[in-house]
């Protein structure tokens, strides 16, 4: 059962350091968070069922077809629900982007329907057979894509000019629009990349789970809490709080019950609030000159 | 017509006024000094010259074209580059990267060369992480990122803010070559006295408004300018340089 429950939380565990890291770009590049990262996953996985099962398309052009689709999500939610209340100090985006959360679960509700439905996929139908436990092929490709993905972002970030103009806006996005960064734009760009993250999720995670209108809440709220154990500033953080969430679900799921799931999880985060505020990959908060 | 004009600016911060209705002028390879106390507003009109702040009322002028309430990422494609205060270095990236950051408003990189050559020190440090500069050369990355855009006005805010006395001298130096190239500088300073010394004109800020102006010489001899902002002078005041 020790391999399975590994594998398991290996897989949910990178897709919720993958959501987690979405909450990351945003808020370095604009101090702003989308609370709807979670029906990001969702639309991720409704629009990959519509695109794969219902259209027939094959998998590659699904993936790509997601990732535009939960883009745009993320694009239309800065654009309604953040841009306009950026510059007035509230947090009246926070309350907006779950707003635009909840409509667009009622929506996926109007459209694809109140019931789970099952993704079928030749990847999780026959477990294989790994040291005597029996893994779904899905299960092993999930982080391995998560993992992937994670490393093109960072290589986006490091080592294209445009991800170090992102970088820079999110080190000081006064001194970036003094260089001739559009920052309305960034932040827009953050939105997109920060959706498309949770929608891929939503497309790896839909033939391990069913996909639903409501599937999205919890995860986009235990990825918040890898968010903030991460450290909300610390792309690496989150990325280990991540797996280390996903391995502890799994295995208090697996050796204790899933009730008791989410109280351990959720005990590590409100720990982590008291112990190390700042998170995992965190640097102890200094004023910013 | 200058290069530069600035008429009847306000700026709000909150309730506050912090700019009270000021005009200025800056000439094309001109350098000009804006002094005064702590609190005066001189960062404030920078940043609302830069475009990062908007003004309430007034006008900015740039070469004849309107730039008022323009974003900063739009003045600096206008040929205004701002070197903030605090100097606004990207410390997680490498120099050159700072460098590259600094021509993103011009899509070229043929400022590079010139660029590394008033600043060699820059040169063996391209691919050094710039927080781990010290502060004279983060001041010169600075300076040197501000030049990447190849502006035809550099506006400095407080480029002796924390520098050892010979670095401020080092860096007022590299601000007197910079206006040899051609380009006019706008320079907001405490250290009144140093920044006149290299300026053709100067501003006297004073809680928001401008109190005094003339030629840099002038100002530095004014006794009430030397008793407000200049500390005690270096010489006696020439008879007849100033108010009495």
């Amino acid at each position: 059962m020790g391999i399975q429950l590994l594998v398991t939380g290996l897989a949910l565990g990178s897709m919720y350091g993958l959501v987690a890291l979405g909450y990351h770009i945003t808020w370095a590049t604009s101090r702003t968070m989308n609370f709807s990262q979670g029906q990001a996953v969702m639309a991720g996985a409704v629009v990959a069922y519509g695109l794969h099962v219902a259209l027939g398309w094959p998998f590659l052009l699904t993936l790509l077809g997601t990732l535009v689709a939960s883009a745009l999500f993320g694009v239309v939610i800065e654009r309604l629900a953040v841009r306009p209340f950026f510059r007035s100090a509230s947090l009246a985006w926070l309350l907006a982007t779950i707003a635009c959360g909840t409509i667009a679960e009622n929506v996926a509700m109007l459209t694809f329907g109140k019931d789970a439905r099952a993704f079928p996929s030749a990847l999780a139908t026959r477990p294989v057979l790994i040291a005597g436990a029996g893994v779904y092929p899905q299960e092993l490709l999930v982080p391995v894509v998560g993992l992937a993905l994670m490393g093109g972002v960072q290589f986006f970030y490091h080592r294209t000019f445009y991800g170090k103009q992102l970088k820079a806006v999110a080190y000081n996005p006064e001194a970036a629009g003094l260089m001739g960064i559009h920052i309305p734009r960034a932040v827009m760009t953050a939105y997109a990349l920060s959706a498309a993250l949770a929608g891929a999720a939503g497309l790896l995670l839909a033939p391990l789970l069913n996909v639903a209108p409501t599937m999205g809440t919890i995860i986009g709220l235990k990825a918040f809490a890898v968010a903030i154990i991460g450290g909300l500033d610390s792309a690496g953080g989150i990325l280990i709080a991540g797996f280390l969430y996903g391995l502890i679900e799994s295995f208090v799921a697996g050796y204790v019950s899933t009730g008791a799931r989410e109280i351990v999880g959720f005990a590590v985060v409100i720990a982590m609030l008291v112990v190390r505020p700042w998170g995992l990959g965190g640097a102890r908060p200094t004023r910013r000159v | 017509m200058s290069l530069l004009d600035v008429g009847d600016l306000w700026v709000r911060h909150g309730q506050i006024e912090v700019l009270r209705g000021v005009s200025l002028a800056v000439g094309g390879e001109e350098i000009v000094a804006v002094i005064g106390p702590n609190g005066a507003g001189k960062t404030t009109l920078l940043r609302t010259l830069a475009g990062v702040l908007r003004p309430a009322r007034g006008r900015i002028t740039f070469a004849g074209r309107e730039m008022t309430g323009r974003p900063s990422w739009e003045v600096v494609r206008a040929g205004v580059a701002l070197v903030p205060e605090g100097r606004g270095i990207f410390a997680d990236q490498t120099v050159r990267d700072n460098l590259m950051l600094g021509a993103l408003s011009r899509r070229s990189f043929d400022a590079l060369d010139a660029v590394l050559e008033r600043f060699p020190a820059l040169r063996v440090r391209l691919d050094t992480v710039a927080g781990a500069l010290s502060g004279g050369q983060q001041q010169m990355l600075a300076l040197a990122r501000g030049l990447m855009a190849r502006p035809r006005l550099l506006l400095l805010d407080e480029p002796s803010l924390g520098l050892a006395p010979k670095l401020v001298r080092e860096t007022f130096d590299a601000v007197r070559r910079i206006r040899e190239q051609g380009v006019a500088v706008l320079l907001v300073e405490q250290m009144g006295l140093q920044a006149l010394e290299i300026a053709d004109r100067g501003y006297v800020l004073e809680r928001g408004r401008i109190v005094a102006e003339g030629p840099a010489r002038d100002l530095a001899s004014d006794r009430r300018v030397i008793a407000a902002y200049l500390g005690a002078p270096r010489s006696r005041p020439r008879d007849g340089g100033g108010s009495p």
